[in-house]
């Protein structure tokens, strides 16, 4: 007969194989779905600000027009000149845009407008699939303090 | 020579020495083992690596086994809480306190996983290793996502948050959960089994 502790570590096995199937399936649900809409059109409109920091005016390129799929980074290089590193695993670390090079507790960081307001991006900018429509900031600023403030 | 931390002049405890070592057992050879089993799990836990590929879990686990939950809970929380401002990856920030309490729960369970010990080893033991790291690298992975829906909480609805970085982290978790069960279910028994018979053994003056 089957063991009270058999059983135990049995539903635990299952109970973390089951959260975890559920919550893959809802990944590749929300991929699949994000992507399906933004390569609907062949062509996407984005609005696309570049702030230097230091209480510079954010330089805007609005209704800038990029291939559907492309990337954030893609974007940028359009009207930006943007070096950058690839660490294998994590995808593209901006280093500068512009001349203007990460230094100190000084970093590129990119938002994304959100009806909540600025949200910070979570993925590097070459893992970032652009939409129609949406607004993107790449910001300079000083990390030092954490959460750094947006734009 | 057995030497034990007890007898040392009570007027040291408190200032330094913790205080709870004064009612504790640890002889040289646990404190020695102790000692390097932190060193090794602060020296892989910052080495540049794949993320969610570490051994942090591991020795938590098996440190709460061989020393108790409470040594198993605080090697956790001070790797973590190390790790928190050294890691290669940068400062953790308001996940800190959620990677902390992740990891003391890893070492707690080692030690009541030691209690519940039936004192043979059998394959059903790599099994419900093998599980219980699944089980708990799931909880800590639940637990730090929990950490990262407070951060974006500035931004979104706490609850929204906290189901995107559910979803968008199940491909890590997927990767955390499958090495650990890994390491727990070959590495766990053997790892204890070579830690008790060192600390049995008796060396010669």
């Amino acid at each position: 007969m089957t063991s009270q502790r058999t059983l135990l570590f049995a539903t635990l096995g299952l109970l973390v194989w089951g959260l975890l199937a559920s919550l893959t399936a809802g990944y590749y649900y929300y991929s699949y779905n994000d992507l399906v809409n933004k390569i609907k059109k062949p062509v996407v409109h984005i609005n696309l600000g570049i702030n230097y920091g230091h209480s510079t005016p954010t330089k805007w390129f609005n209704e800038t027009r990029v291939k559907a799929g492309d990337t954030l980074l893609n974007a940028t290089m359009l009207v930006a000149n943007v070096k950058y590193t690839v660490w294998p695993g994590s995808g593209a670390f901006v280093d500068s845009i512009d001349n203007v090079t990460n230094s100190g507790s000084y970093y590129w960081l990119w938002w994304m407008l959100t009806s909540y307001g600025w949200s910070q991006g979570q993925v590097a900018s070459d893992r970032y699939i652009v939409g129609d429509n949406e607004t993107y900031n790449w910001y300079y600023e000083d990390t030092s303090a954490w959460p750094p403030p947006s734009p | 020579m057995v030497f034990k931390i007890g007898p040392c002049p009570k007027v040291l405890f408190g200032w330094i020495i913790q205080p709870i070592l004064q009612e504790t057992t640890l002889t040289t050879q646990r404190l020695a083992l102790l000692s390097v089993l932190t060193a090794v799990c602060l020296g892989l836990q910052l080495l540049p690596r794949p993320m969610n590929l570490e051994f942090t879990s591991l020795i938590s686990f098996v440190t709460g086994m061989v020393f108790g939950s409470f040594y198993g809970a605080s090697l956790g929380a001070l790797i973590m809480f190390v790790n928190g401002f050294l890691s290669p990856y940068g400062f953790a920030g308001v996940v800190l306190p959620f990677q902390i309490a992740g990891m003391v729960l890893i070492g707690v369970v080692g030690g009541l996983y030691a209690r519940m010990a039936t004192g043979k080893l059998s394959s059903e033991n790599f099994v419900e290793t093998l599980v219980l790291g699944a089980f708990l690298t799931f909880v800590y992975d639940v637990v730090t996502n929990v950490g990262t829906a407070v951060y974006l909480a500035s931004s979104l609805p706490f609850h929204e948050a906290l189901i995107a970085v559910l979803i968008a982290g199940a491909i890590p978790s997927i990767i955390h959960v499958v090495w650990n069960s890994f390491l727990f279910g070959a590495v766990t028994f053997p790892l204890v089994n070579a830690m008790q018979k060192a600390l049995m053994r008796r060396w010669q003056a």
